[in-house]
């Protein structure tokens, strides 16, 4: 009987933390995490510039066609972890497909992929990592989108009525979703070939 | 020391000096902790599960093959080295046990870099938030709490609670350089990941002193004439008697006043160590606006008013004060005059009365 309450206080000294650490990591880490990511999901924002910006118009063998570029994008992707560790969450998938409208005729529209935004690695040295974490957080970047000239030869607009459609797979510590965002609104085109 | 020679410690003729067979398997079975060692320094470049494969398993087999071929002459066999790894399970268990109250009280996530670990072992790929990572990190922990256990006892002649705190502060110290400088999250720790590095390792400590004790205590149940709290045979004048291959008692005691000051003289060294670790850390790293660890309301990164830097100043004070409090206690006085006399007198200087020491 000795001998059994001994070993079993043995057994417990060696086995205590180890049974904390996962009793712990089930009501305390894991729904922290699930907190956090949830949180930091629910939180980002999507982005479109009001200004689309005409790029290039150029002859092609039946007309012409027209270059434009829409600055998009995903913002508030930084986010703390369960430790208070400031993490990017990553973006996979994301899509933007948008149609610019002018006088009942769409004189734009836009469909593109991008299969990964960028974030630091994790594997970075703090001060290389910081300032990363901080340069992604707002992640934007120029669309290019195309149109049939012919419409705006006679007279370039100004200004046009964008649809957008932007969706992404937004990926936490642990958990991820697809977030998908929709809206239209008037935006200003400028002019900016050389 | 044991007595003799002390440079016995790094070479005697048998070769179990620390430059023979026993600084061979100390670093054989340390060499756990390479593993990980060389994941952080190459910023995980090399993944846990390659440093562990060639830096741990390999090194284990030749090891333990190696303890099969030289029985006997190094004071190493396969019964001291069974006995010495039951002995290396306690220390990183109180260890552990240690961190667990700053996670209740202060929110230290003691446990975080296990997942990372066992990711990287195991090549997991998506979330590193699994029981999968987490077990095989656990493991990995383990292992390497246990080889530092063992590469101490594989590396001293006697057990003291002395030897023992200044193994777990080489570790400390180990553990505050490499984590802030070669670990990502880690990079600008508050001064609570400094104390519970500390004190998770003195209770380590603590826990190499405490095993051969215990073991010693229930195998003189069985075997009154046979304690076991020393790693191999000790040849000096205290020895009650050489038991050959087989680990044996010794009658060797410290003042306990001795240890204590030792003792508390290595904390003022080893605590100004890690001051101007802590100062060259903070001051090192550009500033962060991140609040690592803790429930949302960390402690600060350095305390207003007080730099890290000016810590160290009264703990080395501290470490030569206790210095001298140790050495002076060693001296013993005489019965007969009161005298005061050399450590190793056995006669008084002043009325050359016998002054043989009690243990």
């Amino acid at each position: 009987m000795y001998v059994a309450i001994v070993i079993l206080i043995f057994i417990f000294v060696y086995l205590g933390p180890y049974i904390f650490v996962y009793a712990r990591t089930e009501t305390w880490t894991f729904p922290r995490i699930d907190e956090r990511d949830i949180k930091a999901i629910d939180e980002t924002d999507p982005y479109v510039n009001p200004v689309v910006n005409l790029t290039k118009v150029y002859r092609v063998h039946d007309g012409s066609e027209a270059n434009y570029t829409l600055d998009t994008g995903i913002l508030n992707r930084k986010f703390l972890d369960w430790i208070g560790f400031p993490l990017v969450l990553e973006v996979k998938n994301f899509s933007l497909k948008a149609s610019g409208i002018y006088l009942g005729k769409v004189i734009f529209h836009c469909n593109y992929m991008e299969a990964d935004f960028p974030k630091p690695t994790g594997t970075e040295p703090w001060y290389i990592y910081q300032p990363l974490v901080d340069k992604y957080d707002n992640t934007t970047q120029n669309v290019p989108c195309y149109g049939d000239a012919s419409l705006i030869e006679k007279n370039t607009p100004t200004s046009a009525l964008l649809n957008w459609t932007m969706s992404g797979k937004l990926v936490g510590d642990k958990n991820d979703r697809i977030r998908t965002w929709s809206d239209f609104g008037v935006v200003k085109i400028a002019d900016v070939r050389r | 020391m044991s007595g003799g020679n002390p440079l016995n410690y790094l070479t005697d003729k048998e070769g179990g000096g620390w430059f023979g067979f026993r600084g061979l398997f100390a670093i054989i079975f340390a060499s756990a902790q390479f593993g990980l060692f060389i994941h952080w320094v190459t910023y995980t470049g090399v993944t846990l599960s390659a440093g562990m494969f060639y830096l741990t398993l390999i090194p284990f087999m030749i090891g333990i093959v190696f303890t099969g071929l030289l029985p006997g002459k190094s004071g190493i066999t396969p019964k001291t080295f069974l006995i010495i790894a039951v002995w290396s399970l306690l220390a990183y268990s109180l260890y552990d046990w240690a961190r667990v109250p700053m996670n209740l009280l202060i929110g230290v996530p003691f446990w975080d870099h296990w997942f990372d670990w066992g990711a990287s072992i195991l090549g997991s790929t998506g979330t590193l938030f699994t029981y999968e990572n987490l077990t095989a990190g656990l493991i990995a922990h383990i292992l390497r709490g246990w080889g530092f256990a063992m590469a101490y006892y594989l590396l001293v002649r006697r057990v003291t609670l002395f030897s023992a705190f200044v193994f777990a502060f080489f570790m400390t110290v180990l553990y505050w350089v490499v984590f802030p400088i070669f670990v990502l999250t880690d990079a600008l720790p508050p001064w609570i990941w400094w104390y519970t590095a500390w004190q998770s390792h003195m209770a380590f400590a603590v826990g190499l002193w405490l095993a051969p004790k215990i073991f010693t205590f229930y195998k003189k149940k069985d075997q009154k004439d046979e304690a076991v709290p020393t790693t191999s045979k000790i040849f000096p004048h205290n020895a009650t008697k050489d038991q050959g291959d087989q680990a044996v008692a010794t009658t060797y005691h410290r003042k306990w006043k001795t240890t204590l000051y030792a003792i508390l003289a290595l904390q003022g060294f080893g605590l100004a160590i890690g001051f101007i670790i802590f100062g060259y850390v903070v001051g090192s790293q550009p500033p962060s606006i991140y609040p690592v660890f803790g429930y949302g309301k960390p402690p600060p990164i350095v305390i207003d008013g007080f730099s890290s830097y000016y810590w160290a100043i009264p703990s080395v004070i501290a470490g030569f004060v206790f210095s001298y409090l140790a050495h002076n206690s060693t001296r013993i006085g005489c019965a007969n005059c009161g005298h005061i006399n050399a450590n190793k007198s056995l006669f008084c200087n002043q009325c050359g009365n016998s002054i043989v020491p009690k243990p």
